[in-house]
């Protein structure tokens, strides 16, 4: 104890809060081996991780595999794109594209903003360990593979003026915070497991648990938007999702190039939805949820339907997901990116 | 129990007893009394006292509700008691005297929008599960705690981060034992929704005017250092049974004691290390 005392001294009170946590989470009951230990021990998170996630995911299933690298792919641009914004990308250029709007972003923003880099960041160290726990590999993916004007690779495309105004970055972030909510709930259900194998089950939980946390960033950038123009009621400060399509983005007054706006639209296509799919053990229900019983007291039938809308999230499938996000990852086929 | 919205002053309209019972009603009662004015009892109240009842008002309280989690209807009555709840909760802050007082148009935005998202999941899961729903809990509900949990802005906005933390955990901590692709498309559906909601209440502070910091609506208390949001399973040491408990809107014994009857076959899954949301 007093070795591990001496390594952790020195180390920033956050690493110290991580693995005091960490070691809570385990006296609690998590099981951990020796190698894990040994990473706990020395003070390593990425040595911990990777050794909790050999003993926690080596049994993964191929296409459970599968929706990880998806995943992996998407918290990367994500978390690559606030480090150029917040100006801590490992590649200047991508820093130096955002220097007009990072001078424009105010303290609180800045400071969620960070928050949620951070996030991403952990998303992709903890996708990481579980993909590599499982036996596969991981692309080593950069800054460099991502054109966040979504121009793929001319750094001038229809989101360029991100780069420059702070209202067109942040419908921008709201876009990529709820591109990954509907991203997840997308590949969720793939992830379903009745076998009981603890792998597949971990992945469930885990894509459960990062997807909630997309939801709490989207909701917080709706906040700071809707703060910004109280006037854009469409955006609630709930951080609901309200109607689909363009609609649902909430662009206010930002005046947008054509392409922006149709990558809008797809980003909330079927947002709108107010139908909801169930299995009750013997037969299939479609359940309209803007046309209830003892709803009443919401309103009229517009707001019913509204309200329908803004109570449920909506999946996005992998292929619309990736006509979304193309045009910010530059073309690699040799390095298996879409 | 809207009729209070179409008095006018000094006259007061109740419908049922139950009316009579809410904490809002009974202000309104003693105040018209007081005043001199006149309060008129509609035949329905006289009517709802049968007697076959124990002075009942409203619906009958229900006690041993008991949930099977060897189904994905098992898991959803879970899903029903908590939206029962959450929609009479909010319906009763949106409507309480004060609200107008304790929060200012923003808020007040956030908790109608709270409030019709919960009576549109209330509904949607009741639906769902058609005959296997839960009995109306609204019975069963502790006017006094009730009437504590109005009393102030901190314990309203208090209790609202509580319902949502423990939607968000207990969401996060079922879904794997879901055993229907259809089920677990939908449970996540409402679930990102109760997850944009906590991070919203998250930012209200708890003092009218006060502060929050910038990053409370994802703080660390809420998200691990993996970046993973809370995560309870429904039956353990701060657990979704034990959070409901904590709120105190039921009367004890509305559930089973222990509340689950069956817990998840094997192969639905093995309970997993909780990362359980603070009490609020």
């Amino acid at each position: 104890m007093d070795n591990q005392q001496t390594i952790l001294d020195g180390v920033d009170p956050e690493i110290m809060w991580r693995l005091t946590s960490r070691r809570e989470a385990i006296r609690k009951g998590l099981s951990v081996g020796s190698v894990a230990a040994a990473g706990l021990a020395m003070g390593s998170i990425p040595v911990a991780l990777a050794a909790l996630a050999k003993e926690a995911f080596a049994q993964t299933p191929s296409n459970i595999v599968d929706v990880l690298q998806f995943a992996f792919l998407l918290e990367n641009l994500e978390n690559e794109f606030y480090k150029a914004v917040l100006g801590t990308s490992a590649v200047p250029a991508q820093n130096d594209a955002f220097t007009t709007v990072r001078g424009q972003i105010p303290a609180p923003a800045q400071e969620a903003i960070q928050l949620i880099q951070t996030h991403e960041q952990q998303h992709v160290d903890f996708i990481r360990a579980a993909i590599e726990g499982a036996g596969a590999t991981a692309p080593n993916i950069t800054a460099d593979d991502f054109d966040f004007t979504g121009g793929n690779g001319s750094n001038d495309g229809p989101f360029a003026a991100a780069t420059t105004d702070l209202d067109v970055l942040l419908l921008t972030t709201q876009a990529f915070e709820d591109t990954g909510v509907r991203a997840y709930k997308g590949q969720i259900p793939l992830l379903l497991d009745n076998s009981g194998n603890a792998a597949a089950d971990a992945v469930l939980e885990a894509a459960c648990r990062i997807e909630t946390v997309e939801g709490r960033h989207a909701s917080k950038i709706r906040r700071i938007r809707r703060q910004r123009n109280p006037g854009l009621t469409s955006i609630r400060h709930s951080g609901y999702v309200l109607g689909g399509g363009l609609d649902a983005a909430g662009v206010g007054g930002i005046s947008l190039p054509a392409a922006a706006v149709a990558a809008l639209t797809a980003v909330y296509a079927g947002e709108e939805n107010t139908v909801q799919v169930v299995w009750n053990g013997t037969q299939e229900l479609r359940i309209d949820t803007a046309n209830l019983p003892n709803t009443d007291v919401i309103g009229d039938a517009g707001r019913k339907r509204a309200a329908g809308q803004i109570a449920f999230d909506a999946p996005l499938t992998r292929e619309q997901v990736i006509a979304i996000v193309r045009d910010f990852i530059k073309d690699d086929p040799t390095r298996g990116l879409p | 129990m809207a009729k209070q919205d179409m008095e006018s002053e000094g006259t007061m309209i109740v419908g049922n007893l139950g009316e009579l019972m809410s904490p809002r009603t009974r202000r309104t009662f003693v105040r018209t009394l007081l005043a001199g004015g006149t309060v008129m009892m509609l035949p329905s109240v006289f009517t709802a006292c049968g007697d076959d009842d124990d002075g009942g008002m409203g619906p009958d309280p229900v006690t041993g509700i008991s949930f099977d989690l060897r189904t994905d209807a098992g898991i959803f009555r879970i899903v029903d008691v908590l939206e029962q709840l959450e929609g009479f909760y909010y319906t009763e802050v949106v409507t309480s005297p004060n609200f107008a007082s304790f929060f200012s148009p923003e808020e007040q935005e956030l908790f109608i929008d709270l409030r019709d998202a919960e009576i549109v999941h209330r509904e949607f899961v009741r639906e769902a599960l058609g005959p296997m729903r839960v009995p109306d809990v609204t019975g069963s509900i502790n006017r006094a705690r009730l009437d504590e949990l109005l009393s102030s802005r901190e314990n309203i906005v208090k209790t609202a981060r509580n319902f949502e933390h423990t939607g968000v955990s207990g969401l996060n901590g079922a879904s794997k034992f879901i055993q229907d692709q259809r089920n677990l498309q939908t449970t996540r559906n409402f679930a990102t929704v109760e997850g944009r909601h906590a991070a919203a209440l998250l930012d209200i502070p708890l003092a009218q005017g006060g502060a929050v910091a910038n990053t409370d609506f994802a703080g660390n208390n809420v998200v691990d250092p993996t970046g993973r949001d809370v995560k309870v399973e429904a039956d353990e040491p701060r657990g979704v049974f034990d959070r409901v408990a904590a709120i105190g809107l039921l009367q004890p014994g509305t559930l089973a004691t222990p509340p689950v009857s069956n817990p998840p076959a094997p192969t639905q899954g093995a309970p997993t290390p909780s990362f359980p949301p603070p009490i609020f």
